[in-house]
């Protein structure tokens, strides 16, 4: 210890107190409450997971494992969680992708954004990304448009030859699968 | 089972071994070269594999022969460089002698057994995190999607090329995918225990640093309690949104080395900081940006304190520190991958966020968001390292708490410039920036109320004897007033 360090020695036993008084509260609390959040967050993912689980079944089922294949894929209920582990669990088929740089996810309402909802966006998503099938889980906007029920989840096919020449979603979309 | 045991050994020795090797030329403790050489093996390899890869384009992480013989060749080259380490006395420069030092009061030695157990209380309950199945979506997002391309493409460095991601460096996912190789699988719960083991090395590099520096034991195991508990983050960080944490393992130590170079003024500290924050540049988008920041401020601490390093050492020492950004940024260049944080960025929307409307908003929302309310016991800390900075001017605490202020001042100019205007409003970006601020300011306050110490001759006398120009004598004017003066 330099003898020139003006640094009253009161200050160091204060400070030595209030740190390990915070280390104190810190560790009991988390002590407390970490079971709990555990608990709370495995009950909260249960469900999310159980749908994308469900999804990616029927993915496997109906679409071939090539990088080729472009998945476009639609839940208005996803905050994105559903999204990444679906990319993820199917990788080498690829996913329209929804969030960018330029236009990042609109404040959570990711699957509001025009290009998901209206009949020239979703046309347009298509054809740019050069999509081969679509899955609308938890009813999507896509539903209205081919007049089908918002109970059901479901798998199409495009036909990019007819979506191109402008025949309209409800001719271009093919259902391969249904289910609830 | 067996085999799972056997590819986790094979991996951490890897990385481990790797890093132990790469510390040759610096004289620490034992157990702190260990330590350190698990933080620095843990991006240092990633950064090998990336290099090779890049270079000569070979599948290194196949799951036929090939990757199987680059594993064995790698294991057996670590393990002959250990084998040659360990029994060449007369290179070895494992510092083993301590400072004599007046025994603890029993006072201390309660609290030092309390830090401990708070210590091993933080460990149970990031074990009770990382065992149950639990993920958040960063996982999914980056790190492991992009650890998954890594393995699937047998660790081809352009496997992202085209992805959103295409600009995040590669470091942590290599690392993940190096473990995955060994596996056989990929594993989002294997990958989880990762970062836990990082931070342990941490924990217990930091304290053993601290104790050669003549920090005394129960300062030094305040600071790692402090580096733990301070943040609530730190916890749940290490099993839930793990991607980053090797890179706030990786900082802090290097923050550690320049403070204790600062202190000590031993050169090969200088080196082994920059080689950290080197590091570093290959584990987060924007991690030449902290480095940079970073570098100015070590510079500033060190004005009026001497050169403190030998020219061969400054020269290692930027080289260290710039290699690794250097060879990233020349591959994005070479692969076109100029997506992610290359947003172009107007000087209208700049100065829309400085006005009324969202200033103060912005403020408030950091202030209400629920998530922060752990950040404020640790920024009382910071605070009280500014108060009391007039009344202990020492060139390491300052340089720990400048270096928090410039982390703060980023994160404002974050919030200004490249975050969307919701993403500052929400505020919940806030302890993912402080993560890796409070290790600083916890540091920082347990150099703070340990004293300055007794400076550790014998160390030096040991590391001098290798050469016959010991670094006992002060060299420069400067330095000799700032001795005078108890700055160091």
């Amino acid at each position: 210890m330099a003898k020139s360090e003006r640094f009253p020695a009161f200050m160091r036993v204060l400070g030595l107190l209030i740190a390990l008084l915070l280390i104190l509260i810190a560790s009991l609390r988390w002590m407390l409450e970490t079971p709990h959040t555990i608990a709370a967050l495995l009950a909260h993912t249960s469900f999310a997971d159980a749908r994308a689980t469900q999804a990616e079944a029927v993915v496997l089922a109906h679409v071939p494992q090539k990088s080729a294949e472009v998945i476009l894929y639609l839940n208005p209920d996803d905050i994105g969680d559903n999204f990444y582990r679906l990319r993820y669990a199917l990788y080498p088929i690829q996913f329209v992708p929804y969030w960018s740089w330029t236009n990042p996810n609109q404040g959570g309402r990711v699957w509001t954004i025009p290009e998901f909802t209206t009949v020239q966006g979703l046309t347009s998503t298509m054809l740019k990304y050069h999509v081969d099938y679509v899955l609308a889980v938890s009813g999507p906007n896509l539903l209205d448009f081919l007049h089908r029920s918002h109970a059901h989840n479901y798998l199409f096919q495009v036909d990019a030859s007819k979506l191109a020449a402008g025949k309209g979603l409800a001719q271009s979309l093919v259902e391969v699968d249904q289910w609830s | 089972m067996v085999l799972t045991i056997v590819a986790w050994v094979l991996f951490l020795f890897t990385v481990g071994g790797s890093g132990f090797v790469a510390l040759r030329p610096f004289p620490l403790f034992r157990l702190e070269r260990v330590a350190v050489g698990v933080v620095v093996g843990a991006t240092l390899l990633p950064f090998g594999l990336f290099l090779f890869n890049s270079v000569t384009h070979a599948e290194i992480l196949d799951e036929g022969r090939a990757g199987f013989f680059f594993s064995v060749l790698v294991v057996v080259v670590i393990f002959a460089l250990l084998f040659w380490e360990l029994f060449s006395k007369r290179t070895s420069k494992i510092i083993t002698l301590k400072p004599a030092q007046p025994p603890l009061p029993p006072l201390h030695n309660l609290v030092r057994w309390l830090l401990l157990l708070s210590l091993v209380a933080f460990f149970y309950v990031v074990v009770e995190g990382v065992t149950k199945p639990i993920f958040g979506w960063d996982e999914f997002s980056y790190w492991l999607y992009a650890a998954k391309l890594l393995y699937l493409t047998g660790g081809a460095s352009t496997a992202l090329r085209h992805d959103l991601y295409s600009s995040y460096p590669l470091g942590f996912p290599y690392l993940v995918a190096w473990c995955d190789h060994f596996l056989g699988v990929t594993s989002i719960s294997a990958a989880k225990w990762i970062s836990p083991i990082v931070t342990l090395a941490t924990l217990v590099a930091l304290e053993r640093a601290l104790e050669r520096s003549g920090v005394r034991s129960p300062y030094a195991l305040l600071g790692c309690a402090l580096t733990a508990w301070g943040s609530f983050m730190m916890l749940n960080y290490n099993w839930l949104a793990f991607g980053e944490m090797v890179f706030v393992d990786t900082y802090a130590l290097a923050a550690l080395y320049v403070a204790i170079w600062l202190r000590e003024r031993r050169g090969e500290d200088l080196v082994l900081s920059c080689l950290l924050l080197g590091l570093t540049t290959f584990l987060r988008v924007d991690g030449t940006y902290i480095a940079v920041f970073t570098l100015v401020l070590l510079f500033i601490s060190n004005i009026r304190n001497g050169f403190a390093a030998s020219r061969r050492q400054w020269f290692s020492a930027f080289a260290l520190a710039f290699i690794p950004a250097v060879a990233w940024y020349a591959f994005r260049f070479v692969n076109h991958m100029n997506s992610g944080w290359t947003k172009r960025i107007f000087a209208a929307t700049v100065t829309a966020r400085l006005h009324s409307p969202v200033l103060p908003a912005l403020l408030h929302s950091m202030w209400a968001t629920v998530g922060n309310l752990g950040q404020y016991p640790i920024d009382l800390l910071l605070l009280l390292l500014v108060v009391t900075w007039p009344f202990s001017r020492r060139r390491d605490v300052f340089f720990l708490t400048a270096l928090s202020i410039a982390q703060l001042a980023y994160l404002f100019v974050t919030y200004l410039t490249v975050f969307t205007t919701y993403e500052a409003m929400h505020a919940s970006s806030l302890p993912r920036y402080m993560l890796r601020n409070d290790p600083l300011i916890a540091i920082a306050f347990a150099l703070l109320i340990s004293g300055v110490g007794k400076t550790a001759v014998s160390y030096r006398r040991q590391a001098g004897k290798r050469r016959n120009t010991s670094r006992i004598k002060v060299r420069h004017k400067a330095a000799n007033g700032a001795m005078r003066r108890g700055h160091n």
